[in-house]
Protein backbone atom coordinates (compact mmCIF):
# COMPACT_ATOMS: atom_id res chain seq x y z
CA UNK A 1 0.00 0.00 0.00
CA UNK A 2 1.44 3.38 -0.95
CA UNK A 3 1.35 6.48 1.21
CA UNK A 4 -1.69 7.97 -0.48
CA UNK A 5 -3.66 4.76 -0.03
CA UNK A 6 -2.66 4.69 3.62
CA UNK A 7 -3.86 8.25 4.03
CA UNK A 8 -7.20 7.34 2.45
CA UNK A 9 -7.56 4.33 4.74
CA UNK A 10 -6.90 6.58 7.71
CA UNK A 11 -9.48 9.14 6.57
CA UNK A 12 -12.19 6.51 6.20
CA UNK A 13 -11.25 4.42 9.20
CA UNK A 14 -14.23 5.36 11.41
CA UNK A 15 -16.80 4.51 8.75
CA UNK A 16 -18.50 1.29 7.84
CA UNK A 17 -17.73 -0.19 4.49
CA UNK A 18 -20.94 0.29 2.56
CA UNK A 19 -21.33 1.07 -1.13
CA UNK A 20 -21.61 4.82 -0.69
CA UNK A 21 -18.44 5.00 1.41
CA UNK A 22 -16.56 2.67 -0.93
CA UNK A 23 -17.40 4.86 -3.93
CA UNK A 24 -16.45 8.03 -2.14
CA UNK A 25 -13.17 6.41 -1.19
CA UNK A 26 -12.44 5.49 -4.79
CA UNK A 27 -13.33 8.96 -5.99
CA UNK A 28 -11.11 10.70 -3.45
CA UNK A 29 -8.29 8.29 -4.18
CA UNK A 30 -8.36 8.71 -7.95
CA UNK A 31 -8.46 12.50 -7.58
CA UNK A 32 -5.48 12.51 -5.24
CA UNK A 33 -3.61 10.26 -7.61
CA UNK A 34 -4.35 12.60 -10.52
CA UNK A 35 -3.02 15.50 -8.48
CA UNK A 36 0.14 13.60 -7.66
CA UNK A 37 0.74 12.75 -11.33
CA UNK A 38 0.26 16.41 -12.16
CA UNK A 39 2.78 17.49 -9.54
CA UNK A 40 5.29 14.96 -10.87
CA UNK A 41 4.92 16.52 -14.32
CA UNK A 42 5.55 19.92 -12.77
CA UNK A 43 8.91 18.61 -11.60
CA UNK A 44 8.19 17.66 -8.00
CA UNK A 45 10.05 14.68 -6.59
CA UNK A 46 7.92 11.63 -5.82
CA UNK A 47 8.18 12.27 -2.09
CA UNK A 48 7.34 15.97 -2.35
CA UNK A 49 4.41 15.25 -4.64
CA UNK A 50 2.91 12.69 -2.26
CA UNK A 51 3.35 15.01 0.72
CA UNK A 52 1.74 17.91 -1.09
CA UNK A 53 -1.12 15.73 -2.33
CA UNK A 54 -1.97 14.31 1.06
CA UNK A 55 -2.04 17.80 2.55
CA UNK A 56 -5.03 18.64 0.35
CA UNK A 57 -7.54 16.59 2.25
CA UNK A 58 -7.37 16.01 5.97
CA UNK A 59 -10.91 14.91 6.72
CA UNK A 60 -13.93 13.38 5.02
CA UNK A 61 -16.26 13.79 7.99
CA UNK A 62 -18.36 16.42 6.24
CA UNK A 63 -18.95 14.12 3.25
CA UNK A 64 -20.51 11.28 5.17
CA UNK A 65 -24.28 11.35 4.82
CA UNK A 66 -24.99 10.09 8.34
CA UNK A 67 -22.82 12.69 10.00
CA UNK A 68 -24.46 15.66 11.60
CA UNK A 69 -22.48 18.76 12.33
CA UNK A 70 -23.21 19.66 15.92
CA UNK A 71 -22.14 22.51 18.15
CA UNK A 72 -20.91 20.42 21.05
CA UNK A 73 -21.26 23.13 23.70
CA UNK A 74 -24.85 23.90 22.79
CA UNK A 75 -25.59 20.18 22.57
CA UNK A 76 -24.15 19.47 26.03
CA UNK A 77 -25.93 22.47 27.56
CA UNK A 78 -29.31 21.23 26.29
CA UNK A 79 -28.54 17.67 27.33
CA UNK A 80 -27.48 18.75 30.83
CA UNK A 81 -30.61 20.83 31.15
CA UNK A 82 -32.76 17.77 30.46
CA UNK A 83 -30.64 15.56 32.71
CA UNK A 84 -31.05 18.04 35.56
CA UNK A 85 -34.79 18.04 35.01
CA UNK A 86 -34.97 14.22 35.03
CA UNK A 87 -32.84 14.06 38.14
CA UNK A 88 -34.94 16.64 40.00
CA UNK A 89 -38.16 14.83 39.09
CA UNK A 90 -36.76 11.52 40.33
CA UNK A 91 -35.50 13.22 43.47
CA UNK A 92 -38.98 14.64 44.19
CA UNK A 93 -40.51 11.22 43.61
CA UNK A 94 -38.05 9.70 46.08
CA UNK A 95 -38.83 12.29 48.81
CA UNK A 96 -41.36 10.06 50.61
CA UNK A 97 -38.46 7.69 51.14
CA UNK A 98 -37.40 9.77 54.14
CA UNK A 99 -39.81 7.50 56.04
CA UNK A 100 -37.64 4.53 55.19
CA UNK A 101 -34.08 4.95 56.48
CA UNK A 102 -32.94 2.07 54.31
CA UNK A 103 -33.81 3.95 51.13
CA UNK A 104 -32.83 7.41 52.26
CA UNK A 105 -29.49 7.15 50.47
CA UNK A 106 -31.24 6.96 47.12
CA UNK A 107 -33.05 10.22 47.77
CA UNK A 108 -29.80 11.91 48.81
CA UNK A 109 -28.09 10.53 45.74
CA UNK A 110 -30.56 12.19 43.40
CA UNK A 111 -30.45 15.42 45.35
CA UNK A 112 -26.67 15.60 44.98
CA UNK A 113 -26.86 14.49 41.36
CA UNK A 114 -29.36 17.27 40.63
CA UNK A 115 -27.10 19.87 42.20
CA UNK A 116 -24.01 18.65 40.33
CA UNK A 117 -25.84 18.48 37.01
CA UNK A 118 -27.21 21.97 37.40
CA UNK A 119 -23.72 23.32 38.15
CA UNK A 120 -22.25 21.70 35.04
CA UNK A 121 -25.28 22.89 33.09
CA UNK A 122 -24.60 26.48 34.12
CA UNK A 123 -20.95 26.13 33.07
CA UNK A 124 -21.99 25.04 29.57
CA UNK A 125 -24.78 27.59 29.36
CA UNK A 126 -22.20 30.32 29.98
CA UNK A 127 -19.98 28.89 27.27
CA UNK A 128 -22.89 29.02 24.83
CA UNK A 129 -23.79 32.56 25.84
CA UNK A 130 -20.18 33.63 25.37
CA UNK A 131 -20.42 32.41 21.79
CA UNK A 132 -17.93 29.61 22.40
CA UNK A 133 -18.68 27.28 19.46
CA UNK A 134 -17.08 23.88 19.16
CA UNK A 135 -18.12 21.89 16.10
CA UNK A 136 -18.03 18.13 16.06
CA UNK A 137 -19.42 15.50 13.73
CA UNK A 138 -21.79 12.95 15.19
CA UNK A 139 -22.94 9.87 13.43
CA UNK A 140 -26.75 9.64 13.73
CA UNK A 141 -26.90 6.04 12.65
CA UNK A 142 -24.61 5.05 15.49
CA UNK A 143 -26.48 7.11 18.09
CA UNK A 144 -29.73 5.49 16.97
CA UNK A 145 -28.21 2.08 17.62
CA UNK A 146 -26.93 3.28 20.98
CA UNK A 147 -30.42 4.47 21.91
CA UNK A 148 -31.97 1.10 21.07
CA UNK A 149 -29.31 -0.76 23.01
CA UNK A 150 -29.75 1.50 26.05
CA UNK A 151 -33.49 0.85 26.18
CA UNK A 152 -33.06 -2.88 25.70
CA UNK A 153 -30.49 -3.17 28.47
CA UNK A 154 -32.70 -1.14 30.75
CA UNK A 155 -35.74 -3.35 30.13
CA UNK A 156 -33.67 -6.47 30.83
CA UNK A 157 -32.32 -4.86 34.02
CA UNK A 158 -35.87 -4.02 35.19
CA UNK A 159 -37.13 -7.53 34.51
CA UNK A 160 -34.23 -9.07 36.41
CA UNK A 161 -34.64 -6.69 39.36
CA UNK A 162 -38.37 -7.34 39.59
CA UNK A 163 -37.84 -11.08 39.42
CA UNK A 164 -35.15 -11.03 42.07
CA UNK A 165 -37.25 -8.89 44.42
CA UNK A 166 -40.10 -11.35 43.94
CA UNK A 167 -37.63 -14.13 44.63
CA UNK A 168 -36.40 -12.58 47.86
CA UNK A 169 -39.86 -11.91 49.26
CA UNK A 170 -42.10 -14.59 47.92
CA UNK A 171 -40.11 -17.51 46.55
CA UNK A 172 -40.30 -19.56 49.70
CA UNK A 173 -44.02 -18.87 49.98
CA UNK A 174 -44.52 -20.13 46.45
CA UNK A 175 -42.19 -23.07 46.92
CA UNK A 176 -43.86 -24.29 50.08
CA UNK A 177 -47.24 -22.95 48.94
CA UNK A 178 -47.61 -20.97 52.11
CA UNK A 179 -49.93 -17.97 52.08
CA UNK A 180 -48.19 -14.64 51.57
CA UNK A 181 -48.30 -12.65 54.77
CA UNK A 182 -47.78 -8.93 54.92
CA UNK A 183 -47.92 -7.73 58.48
CA UNK A 184 -49.05 -4.15 57.91
CA UNK A 185 -49.08 -1.07 55.72
CA UNK A 186 -45.45 -0.21 56.54
CA UNK A 187 -44.19 -3.58 55.46
CA UNK A 188 -46.40 -3.43 52.39
CA UNK A 189 -44.91 -0.08 51.49
CA UNK A 190 -41.42 -1.44 51.96
CA UNK A 191 -42.07 -4.28 49.56
CA UNK A 192 -43.66 -1.89 47.08
CA UNK A 193 -40.57 0.31 47.29
CA UNK A 194 -38.32 -2.63 46.53
CA UNK A 195 -40.28 -3.03 43.35
CA UNK A 196 -40.24 0.66 42.48
CA UNK A 197 -36.67 1.72 43.24
CA UNK A 198 -35.06 -0.04 40.23
CA UNK A 199 -37.09 2.29 38.01
CA UNK A 200 -34.99 5.32 38.99
CA UNK A 201 -32.35 4.01 36.59
CA UNK A 202 -34.65 5.13 33.79
CA UNK A 203 -32.56 8.31 33.83
CA UNK A 204 -29.88 6.49 31.81
CA UNK A 205 -31.94 5.47 28.75
CA UNK A 206 -33.81 8.77 28.96
CA UNK A 207 -30.53 10.65 28.71
CA UNK A 208 -29.37 8.62 25.72
CA UNK A 209 -32.76 9.13 24.10
CA UNK A 210 -32.59 12.87 24.62
CA UNK A 211 -29.02 13.00 23.29
CA UNK A 212 -30.11 11.40 20.08
CA UNK A 213 -33.00 13.77 19.54
CA UNK A 214 -30.78 16.74 20.30
CA UNK A 215 -28.28 15.74 17.63
CA UNK A 216 -31.02 16.01 15.03
CA UNK A 217 -32.16 19.36 16.41
CA UNK A 218 -28.83 21.07 16.95
CA UNK A 219 -27.34 20.45 13.55
CA UNK A 220 -25.43 23.44 12.27
CA UNK A 221 -25.93 24.52 8.68
CA UNK A 222 -22.72 25.02 6.78
CA UNK A 223 -21.81 26.27 3.37
CA UNK A 224 -18.33 25.26 2.33
CA UNK B 1 0.31 39.26 -5.40
CA UNK B 2 -0.86 42.00 -3.06
CA UNK B 3 -4.49 42.07 -4.17
CA UNK B 4 -5.66 38.50 -4.33
CA UNK B 5 -9.28 37.45 -4.47
CA UNK B 6 -11.24 37.41 -1.23
CA UNK B 7 -12.50 33.83 -1.00
CA UNK B 8 -15.72 34.90 0.66
CA UNK B 9 -16.83 36.49 -2.60
CA UNK B 10 -16.39 33.24 -4.45
CA UNK B 11 -17.86 30.91 -1.88
CA UNK B 12 -21.49 31.48 -2.79
CA UNK B 13 -20.77 30.87 -6.48
CA UNK B 14 -18.84 27.63 -6.38
CA UNK B 15 -21.84 25.62 -7.58
CA UNK B 16 -22.26 27.94 -10.57
CA UNK B 17 -18.55 27.80 -11.38
CA UNK B 18 -18.53 24.01 -11.28
CA UNK B 19 -21.63 23.88 -13.50
CA UNK B 20 -19.94 26.16 -16.00
CA UNK B 21 -16.94 23.86 -16.19
CA UNK B 22 -19.08 20.76 -16.53
CA UNK B 23 -21.18 22.40 -19.26
CA UNK B 24 -17.97 22.72 -21.32
CA UNK B 25 -17.36 19.01 -20.90
CA UNK B 26 -17.89 16.10 -18.51
CA UNK B 27 -15.12 15.95 -15.97
CA UNK B 28 -13.81 14.37 -12.79
CA UNK B 29 -12.96 16.06 -9.52
CA UNK B 30 -9.31 16.93 -9.89
CA UNK B 31 -9.77 18.21 -13.45
CA UNK B 32 -12.52 20.53 -12.18
CA UNK B 33 -10.11 21.98 -9.61
CA UNK B 34 -7.49 22.38 -12.29
CA UNK B 35 -9.91 24.00 -14.74
CA UNK B 36 -10.90 26.53 -12.07
CA UNK B 37 -7.27 27.31 -11.38
CA UNK B 38 -6.57 27.87 -15.07
CA UNK B 39 -9.76 29.93 -15.62
CA UNK B 40 -8.77 32.22 -12.78
CA UNK B 41 -5.19 32.53 -14.04
CA UNK B 42 -3.96 30.76 -10.96
CA UNK B 43 -5.60 33.26 -8.61
CA UNK B 44 -8.13 30.91 -7.14
CA UNK B 45 -7.73 27.30 -6.15
CA UNK B 46 -10.77 25.38 -5.03
CA UNK B 47 -10.03 23.25 -2.00
CA UNK B 48 -10.76 19.56 -2.24
CA UNK B 49 -13.21 19.40 0.68
CA UNK B 50 -15.23 22.26 -0.83
CA UNK B 51 -15.22 20.50 -4.20
CA UNK B 52 -16.78 17.35 -2.78
CA UNK B 53 -19.33 19.28 -0.74
CA UNK B 54 -20.39 21.21 -3.81
CA UNK B 55 -20.52 18.15 -6.09
CA UNK B 56 -22.59 16.31 -3.54
CA UNK B 57 -25.02 19.18 -3.22
CA UNK B 58 -25.35 19.52 -7.00
CA UNK B 59 -25.91 15.80 -7.42
CA UNK B 60 -28.54 15.79 -4.70
CA UNK B 61 -30.36 18.60 -6.48
CA UNK B 62 -30.20 16.57 -9.74
CA UNK B 63 -28.23 19.35 -11.43
CA UNK B 64 -25.44 16.91 -12.26
CA UNK B 65 -25.11 13.16 -12.69
CA UNK B 66 -22.10 10.96 -12.19
CA UNK B 67 -20.70 7.93 -13.92
CA UNK B 68 -17.53 5.92 -13.53
CA UNK B 69 -14.70 6.13 -16.01
CA UNK B 70 -13.09 2.99 -17.35
CA UNK B 71 -9.55 3.59 -16.09
CA UNK B 72 -7.83 0.36 -15.33
CA UNK B 73 -4.85 1.86 -13.59
CA UNK B 74 -4.73 4.14 -10.56
CA UNK B 75 -8.32 3.92 -9.43
CA UNK B 76 -11.55 4.57 -11.27
CA UNK B 77 -12.46 8.20 -11.83
CA UNK B 78 -15.91 9.49 -11.13
CA UNK B 79 -17.06 11.78 -13.92
CA UNK B 80 -19.79 14.36 -13.63
CA UNK B 81 -22.20 15.47 -16.31
CA UNK B 82 -24.64 18.38 -16.28
CA UNK B 83 -28.35 17.58 -16.54
CA UNK B 84 -30.96 19.77 -18.27
CA UNK B 85 -31.98 20.83 -14.82
CA UNK B 86 -28.41 21.88 -14.16
CA UNK B 87 -28.28 23.98 -17.32
CA UNK B 88 -31.46 25.80 -16.29
CA UNK B 89 -30.05 26.34 -12.83
CA UNK B 90 -26.87 27.72 -14.33
CA UNK B 91 -28.73 30.24 -16.53
CA UNK B 92 -30.79 31.36 -13.57
CA UNK B 93 -27.71 31.75 -11.39
CA UNK B 94 -25.99 33.86 -14.05
CA UNK B 95 -29.04 36.13 -14.43
CA UNK B 96 -29.21 36.54 -10.66
CA UNK B 97 -25.52 37.27 -10.43
CA UNK B 98 -25.73 40.00 -13.08
CA UNK B 99 -28.52 41.73 -11.22
CA UNK B 100 -26.68 41.43 -7.93
CA UNK B 101 -23.44 42.73 -9.44
CA UNK B 102 -25.18 45.79 -10.86
CA UNK B 103 -26.94 46.62 -7.63
CA UNK B 104 -23.82 46.10 -5.53
CA UNK B 105 -21.74 48.27 -7.88
CA UNK B 106 -24.40 50.96 -7.60
CA UNK B 107 -24.48 50.60 -3.82
CA UNK B 108 -20.76 50.69 -3.15
CA UNK B 109 -19.60 53.29 -5.63
CA UNK B 110 -22.55 54.50 -7.76
CA UNK B 111 -23.64 58.07 -8.30
CA UNK B 112 -25.66 59.49 -5.46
Amino acid sequence: MDKIEKHIEWLFKPYKKNKQIQELKEEVYSNLLARKEDLLLEGYSEEEAVKNTIAHIDSVDHLIEENKKVDINRFLASLLQSMTLYSVIIWILTLPLSLFPEHLLLSYFFMILSILLSIVYIVYLRKVNNGDIKIKYMNIKRTRELKNIAWKIWVVFIIISLLSVTGIYFASNLWFSRPISISGPYQFAEIALRYLTPFVTVIIPLTVNKARNLIEESEVEVYE
Amino acid sequence: MSESINKDYIRGHIDTIILRILIDQDNYGYEVIKAIKILSNGQYELKEPSLYTSLKRLEKGAYIESYWGDETQGGRRKYYKVTDNGKKYYKKAIAEWKIAREIIDQLVEGER
